[in-house]
């Protein structure tokens, strides 16, 4: 079988599929590293999402306030240390 | 669902009320990839709706969503919206951290390697998989049957990059690459133990561990891991909780034993894996399966000091 969709893929750490299609997909999941290492995270990051700060008070704003058909990518700004391309060792 | 079919429907007071109501939700996924950068946290959170507004290849808008709302009629699987949307954040946030790393270039070392040694630098310096993940990724692939080849292939990757002094670098690589098992962020002053399976049902993690592994073999194994490190001798444990817990590098851990070259760190290191693994195999477990259990354990089960 194939590595199962990321909807599949909810569903199954929800518990809310069932029967044939759910225990084929969870037979995989426990042979497949890299999608029980995608449940493993999104249980991590589930977990702590308690732990984490407010959001800036202004972002939801910006955020809203982009148009649909606007892209909201950050310029590139290549003096930036995280835009830098990585170098090449 | 009524609120995702009125912003797939192109309402832009809908699409603001959506915002409204999971930004909070997108920022606390962000934090945890950011490490606490508080730009890069928002940052995240404008690629992650800008994600969502992707359009198909028809030029609809949305396509994600509309996936979500189809995934829902087709197979009936009513998963939390919520849950959906943490795993499609991840996969955008891991798309966006690989392009701004660029296209990477192997090291000189590792190209004069051969190609399934470079698999294998790929996938746990680059991709961050776990030694087991590697190990079983590479089965999948037909490249390596044996997992002592594939220690002895990861050890010489290991010697190659220390010749270059390049193994700090891609340590580094590799605390940026966020929800690993053995990676997890660690708050300051805290330290990560090794954890023993929580008997208390509210205490399961749900679907995820039933799939993954049995109650009874995660608390033998872990059991075990613990027992193995406390047996070790005192200067091995701690250079060990010092370096894979506190994921210290190895010239932070010199400083702090009082070695005088850093080469000691890693010869206390080799020789603490070689008890463990001798430890586990006396009680009948395998490495492999031990890795794959702290992987699972990290995280989901109660702190229990060892």
């Amino acid at each position: 079988m194939t590595c199962p969709s990321t909807e599949e893929l909810a569903a199954i750490y929800d518990g809310s599929l069932k029967g044939q299609q759910a225990q084929k997909i969870r037979e995989h999941v426990a042979s497949c590293p890299r999608c029980s290492h995608e449940l493993h995270v999104l249980h991590q990051n589930l977990q702590s999402v308690s732990q984490a700060p407010s959001p800036p008070a202004d972002l939801i704003g910006k955020a809203q306030k982009h148009r649909q058909t606007e892209s909201i990518t950050p310029q590139v700004n290549l003096l930036h240390p995280r835009h830098r391309p990585a170098k090449k060792y | 669902m009524g609120l995702i079919r009125r912003v797939i429907a192109g309402d832009q007071a809908a699409w603001e009320e959506f915002v409204n109501a999971y930004c909070g939700f997108l920022y606390s996924l962000a934090w945890r990839y950011a490490r606490g950068d508080v730009d890069l946290a928002a940052e995240l959170v404008l690629v992650a709706l800008e994600g969502l507004k992707k359009p198909d290849a028809e030029g609809r808008e949305f396509y994600r969503l509309r996936k979500y709302l189809d995934s829902l009629e087709r197979f009936g699987g009513r998963s939390r919206f919520v849950t959906w949307l943490a795993l499609v954040t991840r996969n955008l946030f891991r798309d966006w951290f690989r392009d701004q790393e660029g296209r990477r270039v192997l090291p000189k070392e590792i190209e004069g390697l051969d190609p399934v040694d470079q698999e294998i630098f790929k996938s746990v310096f680059w991709e961050g998989l776990s030694e087991s993940e590697a190990f079983e990724t590479l089965v999948s692939k037909k490249k390596i049957h044996d997992f002592r080849e594939f220690q002895r292939r990861l050890e010489a990757i290991y010697d190659k990059l220390k010749e270059r002094n390049l193994l700090g670098i891609y340590q580094d690589l590799l605390r940026r690459m966020p929800s690993l098992p053995l990676d997890s962020p660690v708050s300051p002053g805290s330290m990560r133990y090794i954890q023993v399976a929580d008997s208390r049902p509210q205490a399961r993690p749900d679907r995820a561990l039933e799939i993954a592994e049995d109650q009874a073999v995660a608390e033998r194994v872990g059991q075990a891991l613990s027992e193995a490190i406390l047996a070790l001798p005192a200067v091995s444990r701690q250079v060990l909780l010092l370096h894979a817990v506190q994921q210290m590098s190895g010239e932070e851990v010199r400083r702090i034993m009082g070695f005088k070259k850093r080469q000691r760190v890693y010869d206390e290191l080799a020789k603490a894996r070689k008890k463990i693994g001798g430890f586990l195999s006396k009680r009948g477990i395998d490495a492999n399966q031990a890795r794959r259990s702290i992987g699972w354990l990290d995280g989901l089960l109660k702190k229990d000091e060892i």
